[in-house]
């Protein structure tokens, strides 16, 4: 709302010296070219000026009230993708700390966890890409990549059993002290991701 | 080409499992072993493709998709799997792309 008052302030305010400018000039090109005013002014109403005042007043109050909505329109849908990224970001933490909270848990409970972080994340990545917000650097797309690294981390055990940082034990997992660091440390670089995506959005 | 279809949730599981069957039920080796081994094989000695459709389970962990097509990789050669193998994944469309660099990396 005060970012609103402002622009209009701006406006209004750019119109008042736009008007003054043109009027200035006017006066400076008067005296310039030894331009006169009649000596004895005649008093009289013109119909076609007082029509063309009053058109330029409306089309001054059209403009400024078409930008002004079209100022509210982009915050609020803003607004909307900035607090969808945000419940997305708080249901992603929650459920990768109740997993590494857990001692042991299921395998198969751990990858429909991620296949729904990763839908939701899917269709904000869509909406943001309808929408344009991915200009600059593909954040979008190195995030989708980090989301992907989490998965990795949760769920790829290896091929040998030389390693034991993840271990899938009759359908059960548990990871070592390492690979939970290793998953915190992911975490941190996907909040720090999060928070630049939304500063992008702020700013776009 | 014609393509033999593999549904998972009808052929296999709603709920793939882990890497190896000593991990858990319905692992990637399991899956490899009885369904996709035979079937790619069946495939390519009647010049056909295979198409597998990966909606309708509780999803895949890395290790599972890894085994899968991983394993098919190292087995048949990448360009045989890209050649043989089509994914529908409508659900996941992301998967594709993680079963991409899985064959394409298997060897790694």
């Amino acid at each position: 709302m005060q970012t609103n008052k402002i622009t209009s302030i701006i406006y209004y305010s750019l119109f008042f010296l736009l008007g003054s400018f043109f009027s200035y000039s006017f006066f400076i090109l008067m005296l310039n070219n030894n331009l006169k005013i009649a000596e004895k002014i005649s008093i009289g109403f013109d119909p076609s000026n007082l029509l063309s005042i009053i058109i330029t007043l409306l089309l001054a109050l059209y403009i400024t009230r078409k930008l002004d909505k079209k100022t509210t329109e982009n915050r609020v849908e803003k607004d909307i993708l900035i607090d969808d990224i945000k419940q997305f970001k708080y249901k992603f933490y929650k459920e990768i700390h109740d997993i590494l909270n857990s001692k042991k848990i299921l395998y198969i409970e751990v990858v429909a966890k991620l296949k729904t972080i990763r839908m939701r994340f899917q269709s904000i990545n869509k909406i943001l890409k309808k929408y344009g917000y991915d200009m600059d650097n593909n954040r979008i797309a190195k995030l989708d990549e980090n989301i992907r690294d989490i998965k990795d981390l949760l769920t790829e055990t290896p091929k040998t059993k030389d390693k034991k940082q993840i271990i899938v034990n009759n359908g059960e997992l548990s990871f070592g002290t390492k690979r939970r660091e290793d998953i915190e440390i992911a975490l941190d670089d996907i909040s720090s991701k999060i928070f630049e995506l939304i500063v992008q959005i702020n700013k776009f | 080409m014609e393509y033999i279809n593999i549904s998972m949730p009808k052929d296999f599981s709603i709920t793939p499992g882990p890497r190896n069957r000593s991990e858990g039920d319905f692992s990637g080796q399991q899956f490899f072993e009885e369904i996709l081994d035979p079937t790619f094989a069946e495939a390519l000695k009647e010049n056909k493709g295979v198409t597998i459709n990966l909606d309708g389970t509780l999803g895949y962990g890395t290790s599972f998709l890894e085994e899968v097509f991983g394993g098919l990789a190292r087995k048949y050669t990448p360009e045989k799997v890209f050649k043989n193998l089509i994914i529908i994944s409508n659900e996941e469309e992301y998967l594709k792309n993680d079963i991409d660099n899985y064959i394409k990396n298997a060897n790694k």
